[in-house]
Order: C-alpha cells, then sequence, then structure tokens
C-alpha cells in the first residue's frame, strides 16, 4: 500500500465514528454500494489525498478529477491503481 | 478503562461535523454532544426553549466566523465602508445573546473571531478604521473581551494560537469549505479541542502546581562547575544566551501564576547559589525556588522528598531536565511525576513550555501569586515548631489569627478553587462548577464561610472553607475543606468551635454530618477521630453546639456579624 494512501486513510478514520472506520486493505469499499462512507467522508478522504500527493508526490489531483473517475474508486485497491496511473501520466 | 464524560453543546456558523467526529474520538474523554445544525446560531441563542437547552450542560461552545453573523462586518469582504457604531452594537448584542445562555451551562467557551477563509487585505486599507479587515477583526475581538470580561463562565478561547500553532496554510482548506462549508482542517480542530480540554480540567483544579528543574543546560548553558558562573550562557550576547533568559522568563512568569518552582541538580550547592546570585544575567534567583536539592544523589530520591516536604501529590508534579537518562530514571522510579522530553535545541524550550499547557489558570486568585511565599513561611514555622517542644506553646509563639469571612464576591474564586482543589482534609470532596456553586451559595439556607489564617511570618491566605445547609432547627455539615499544609495547628478545631457558636446563637439544636470516604481523605477521618464524634456506623457524626467548649490555645479569631448573609452575585 502506498504511504500516501495509507496516511489519508488514518486521517480519515480519526473522524469516522467506530463502526464506519476503514480498515486498510485493497477490498475495502470507498465509493462504493457496500461502503459505509458518506459524502462527507469521501470528502476529507480526498482533501487528506490531495494535500499528501501534493506534499509527498508533488502530484496535483483535482477534485473534478475524482468526480470523473468515481465510478472507478470502488475499493482501496483501485484508488491505489488510479493514483499509480497518475503518476505515470506525469512522468 | 472508563472515560470521564463532559456533555457539550455546539452552535456554530459553519459545519462542525470534522469537529464532532473528533470530539467522538477523543481517547480520553466520553463526549456527549448536543449540537444545532449549522448557521442557527442566532436562532438558537434567542430561543430560550430550543430543544439543545433542555438539559444542562458541562459546556457550550459557541463557535461562529464574523462574515456570518455581522451583516456590518461583511461589507468589508465587499470591500466597502462600513460604520464602526453600527458594528460595535451588532457585536454588543451578539454578547448579550452570550450572556442569556449562561445558565444553560457551566462554561461558555467562544473562540475569539478570526475571518473563515483567509483574506489577504489591502496593503493600505487593512487597518483603516472604515474599510480595514484587519483593524475591525482586532476591533470586534476587543469588544467580545470587553463584554464579557466581568462574566465568570464565559471565556474567550484563543483561536490566533490555534491559527499560529497550525500554520495559516494548516488552518484553513478551501475544497473543505467549498464542498462542506467547514471552514478550518481537522489539525486545527484537534487544537481546539486540546484547549477545550485543558480549560477543563483546569476549571476542575487538574492542574500542575510544582515545577522541578534541573540547573546546567536546562535552565542556563554550560555547566556550573566546570565552566564557573561567569561562563554560563544566560543573556548576553549570545542567541543561547538569549534563549535560556527567555526560558527563565517563562519560569518566572509561572511562579507569579502560582506555580512552585524547585531545583533537583547534581552539583555542589555552592557553585548553584553562587550562580544564582551573582550572574547579572540571571533572571531567577534562589528565592524563586520553594525549596532544592543540589547534591549528588539520586534524582528521583531527592525529587520524592521535596514532594513529601511540600505536601503535594506526585501527580502534580512536572519535572524538567536536558538529560534523557534522568528524565527515564524519574519516570521509572516515580511514574506519577510528569516528564515531558525536553527539545534537544535551548532555543525551542520557551516555546515549549507554553504549549505544555499544564499550567494554565482558570483564575488567578491572590493567594496564587504568593503561593512561593506561603510555602517558604511555613518553613520558617516548621523550624520554630522544632525548637518548642509544646504544640499549644509553639500555636502561641506564631501568634496565630484566624480570620472567618462570610462567602463574597471577592473571596469566592479561592473559595471555589479550594473545593475543586482540597483532597486530604476534605469531608465530602465535593467538586464544582462556578455556576453550580454560585447556585449552591445564593440559597438562602446554605451557608459558606471561608478561613483565612496569619502569623508572624506572614498571611496563609484563604485556606479553608466551610459550609453548612440549614433546614428548620438543624444544621447539615456540606463542606469542611482546609489546606492540608496548615492541618495540625488548631484552625481545624476553631473552625469548628466557631461553628457550633454560629449554630447555638441562631436558636440550631444540632450539626449532623457525614465523612465520605475517599483515596485521599483519611486526614479528614483521622480529625473527627480526634473530635471523638463519630457515631458507631464511624461515618455519620453530631455535633451539639450547646456542649462544651473544645480546648484551643489562646489563638486570636475574627468572625463575621452571625446570620449575615453574603451577597454573591
Amino acid at each position: 500500500m502506498q504511504d500516501v494512501i495509507k496516511k489519508s486513510i488514518e486521517q480519515l478514520n480519526e473522524v469516522l465514528t467506530k463502526d464506519k472506520k476503514l480498515v486498510i486493505k485493497n477490498s475495502t469499499p470507498l465509493i462504493d454500494e457496500k461502503s459505509k462512507l458518506e459524502s462527507i467522508d469521501i470528502v476529507n478522504l480526498f482533501v487528506n489525498l490531495e494535500k499528501n500527493l501534493k506534499e509527498k508526490n508533488n502530484l496535483v489531483l483535482t477534485f473534478d478529477e475524482i468526480l470523473q473517475n468515481a465510478s472507478k474508486l470502488k475499493t482501496i485497491g483501485s484508488l491505489e491503481a488510479f493514483i499509480i496511473r497518475k503518476k505515470n501520466e506525469k512522468k | 478503562m472508563k472515560k470521564n464524560k463532559i456533555s457539550i453543546n455546539i452552535i456554530s456558523s459553519f459545519n462542525h461535523s470534522n469537529l464532532v467526529s473528533l470530539l467522538k474520538n477523543n481517547k480520553s474523554y466520553d463526549f456527549e454532544i448536543n449540537e444545532v445544525n449549522y448557521n442557527q446560531v442566532f436562532q438558537v441563542l434567542t430561543n430560550p426553549k430550543d430543544k439543545i437547552w433542555k438539559k444542562k450542560s458541562n459546556i457550550s461552545l459557541v463557535w461562529t466566523t464574523p462574515e456570518d453573523i455581522f451583516p456590518e462586518f461583511k461589507k468589508l469582504i465587499y470591500n466597502k465602508k462600513i460604520n464602526p457604531d453600527i458594528l460595535k452594537e451588532q457585536v454588543v448584542s451578539f454578547c448579550s445573546y452570550l450572556k442569556s445562555i449562561k445558565k444553560n451551562s457551566d462554561f461558555v467557551l467562544i473562540p475569539n473571531w478570526v475571518l473563515k477563509q483567509p483574506i489577504e487585505s489591502n496593503i493600505a486599507l487593512g487597518y483603516s478604521k472604515s474599510r480595514g479587515l484587519d483593524y475591525n477583526l482586532s476591533f470586534i475581538n476587543y469588544i467580545l473581551s470587553e463584554e464579557l470580561n466581568s462574566e465568570k463562565n464565559l471565556h474567550i478561547l484563543n483561536t490566533n494560537k490555534w491559527v499560529s500553532n497550525c500554520g495559516v496554510k494548516n488552518t484553513y482548506n478551501s475544497k473543505l469549505w467549498y464542498l462542506m462549508k467547514c471552514p478550518f482542517s481537522n489539525d486545527f480542530f484537534k487544537e481546539a479541542i486540546s484547549d477545550i480540554l485543558n480549560f477543563y480540567k483546569s476549571s476542575l483544579g487538574f492542574i500542575k502546581k510544582l515545577l522541578i528543574l534541573d540547573l546546567d543546560d536546562t535552565v542556563w548553558g554550560g555547566i556550573v562547575g566546570e565552566v564557573g558562573w561567569k561562563k554560563l550562557r544566560i543573556g548576553g550576547h549570545d542567541y543561547i544566551g538569549e534563549a535560556f533568559h527567555d526560558f527563565q522568563t517563562k519560569i518566572k512568569s509561572l511562579k507569579n501564576h502560582g506555580i512552585l518552582l524547585a531545583v533537583a541538580s547534581k552539583n555542589e550547592e555552592s557553585n548553584a547559589t553562587e550562580a544564582f546570585s551573582k550572574h547579572p544575567e540571571m533572571v531567577l534567583t534562589m528565592d524563586d525556588f520553594v525549596t532544592h536539592r543540589i547534591n549528588w544523589d539520586d534524582k528521583a530520591k531527592n525529587i520524592a522528598e521535596m514532594v513529601k516536604e511540600l505536601n503535594l501529590g506526585l501527580q502534580s508534579v512536572v519535572f524538567f531536565d536536558d538529560s534523557p537518562f534522568e528524565r527515564e530514571r524519574v519516570r521509572e522510579i516515580l511514574p506519577e511525576v510528569y516528564v515531558p522530553d525536553l527539545p534537544k535545541d535551548p532555543t525551542e524550550y520557551s516555546n515549549f513550555l507554553s504549549k505544555l499547557r499544564c499550567f494554565d489558570l482558570v483564575h488567578v486568585t491572590e493567594e496564587d501569586k504568593i503561593r512561593g511565599d506561603l510555602y517558604k513561611s511555613e518553613f520558617k514555622r516548621k523550624k520554630l515548631k522544632q525548637n518548642n517542644k509544646s504544640l499549644s506553646k509553639w500555636i502561641e509563639t506564631l501568634g496565630l489569627e484566624i480570620i472567618i469571612e462570610n462567602i463574597n464576591n471577592k473571596n469566592s474564586p479561592r473559595a471555589l478553587q479550594l473545593l475543586n482543589k482540597t483532597n486530604q482534609m476534605n469531608l465530602s470532596t465535593r467538586r464544582m462548577t462556578e455556576n453550580e456553586f454560585q447556585k449552591w451559595i445564593q440559597k438562602k439556607t446554605n451557608y459558606l464561610w471561608t478561613v483565612r489564617a496569619k502569623d508572624k511570618f506572614g498571611d496563609y491566605g484563604i485556606i479553608g472553607i466551610l459550609s453548612i445547609s440549614v433546614k428548620e432547627k438543624n444544621a447539615y455539615l456540606v463542606d469542611f475543606v482546609m489546606s492540608c499544609r496548615v492541618v495540625g495547628r488548631f484552625i481545624e478545631e476553631t473552625i469548628i468551635q466557631f461553628l457550633k457558636d454560629f449554630c447555638r446563637k441562631n436558636n440550631i439544636k444540632k450539626i449532623n454530618g457525614t465523612y465520605i470516604k475517599t483515596q485521599k481523605n483519611t486526614l479528614c477521618y483521622q480529625f473527627l477521630q480526634k473530635l471523638k464524634i463519630l457515631k458507631k456506623d464511624k461515618n455519620s457524626f453530631t455535633l451539639l453546639p450547646s456542649k462544651e467548649k473544645i480546648n484551643i490555645p489562646n489563638i486570636k479569631i475574627t468572625k463575621p456579624k452571625m446570620l449575615e448573609k453574603a451577597n454573591v452575585s
């Protein structure tokens, strides 16, 4: 698991109630019917992710990009794949 | 472990869901949160029947941003000219709403105003009276402070400190604002929660009382035994010296707020005292320390001795030492002592101390300001006691005088402090918030007195409280509280005799009471045993005012007029 994703989810867990806290593994649902996250939690997650990616990888990820790709971000694993793709595109 | 409960009402002009979540996830406290939808501030403050006020809470947090609640202030965002009088009126009116809710919780906390999003104001106009954002932000905060200054349970939290600790960049997040209408980051909310908790703990008397300091490379740069006092780095044209100078200044300011200072240093005592007395840039003097152990013994042993000597609990002690070895040793032997890891760089010491927050007081009483001197006088008394074999003779030599006063505006902060902080000589260990306390003393059938004492060595300050609740011809002793540093010099007997006299003169036949056992108040139980008044159940007792007087040596007593009820607001 990439550090930025791990850190962003840990930060999100700080504001999630016990029953909603995310287990950090590839199959954990994010933007999916099975997900326990509400829209406010998704905003928190991507705000964390955006900040951490900018600080650690100098990668700018806009919220529009996330919204456009929401259907591909069903799980933590697919989020990771998405970030790797963005990094490669940058190269 | 079971967490302590705090009930909190949250009223804000922005989306505070992240703040709520962080409170709910707090590891030390169980927050019972009552919130209203954001931007309902005026509706809630002006409606005493709103459901949020149904149950009294510990804290009401009213957090607003000025653009949202003051129309006149909002004009500044559009660079419009404003009328300062109208703005002032709006702020004063908002403050009157705040005052109207003070009865609904123990404390109303109001973070001072900062903008909801950072705006770089016009270089020339920032401090213009009629157009400047910066000027008017300071102006409204000034009015807020002026308006709430005399309110006992309304407190302003320093939001600017949180901004400073987080940095502007980490305080705000434009995404959170535009997507959620939440102006502040979670790091910023964490700062707020830390201050709310520190405030609450401090209001209940959970603060540290004694700061024990190492000397070499802790309060000055260098090892005095090696370089001599002249070459110590303190003050002067030296950045390290200046840092130590500032650190000592901050320590001295703690002393002026009632925190006791002591020294635990491995040194030759003569070298250390010489440095304090001769170095021209030294801020602290040996007189600032209530006690010291400057020798080559184990520091943990020295600390334990000093704490015992001062009659304090280890949990009220903080130890500062630059040496990780000494810190670890003290942590291991005395785990109750708080031993923070000092930064390696002395230029950070001063800020580090400011951020600890464990010494923050909600009120600073007169006794707090002179606490160090009070302890010093106490040492002189103890010395005199050693020379006088008979206790009564010693008391007479002291020239002890006891002043009993009705509760009033002046002595009530100290009375509340004693009630909440005293453990050992405390009959019922009743803990109260300021609001509860005020309410209790306002009741016509309740009487509360403070006890002050002085002798030839100085004023002890207010060292005790006594309270009763009267019903028909019977009194119930509610509080019998005395600072343990004065126990054993007939003050406790004198207070009881005063109570008996009061009741006799007011036709009260019986004084009943119950000793409520805690882990720390055996001292009080021993006193009751000494009076021989405990019943068979070993907890309840009855004092008969008409019965014979308690045998007390010659002590001067000043009492209030009988039956006079203090007017405390």
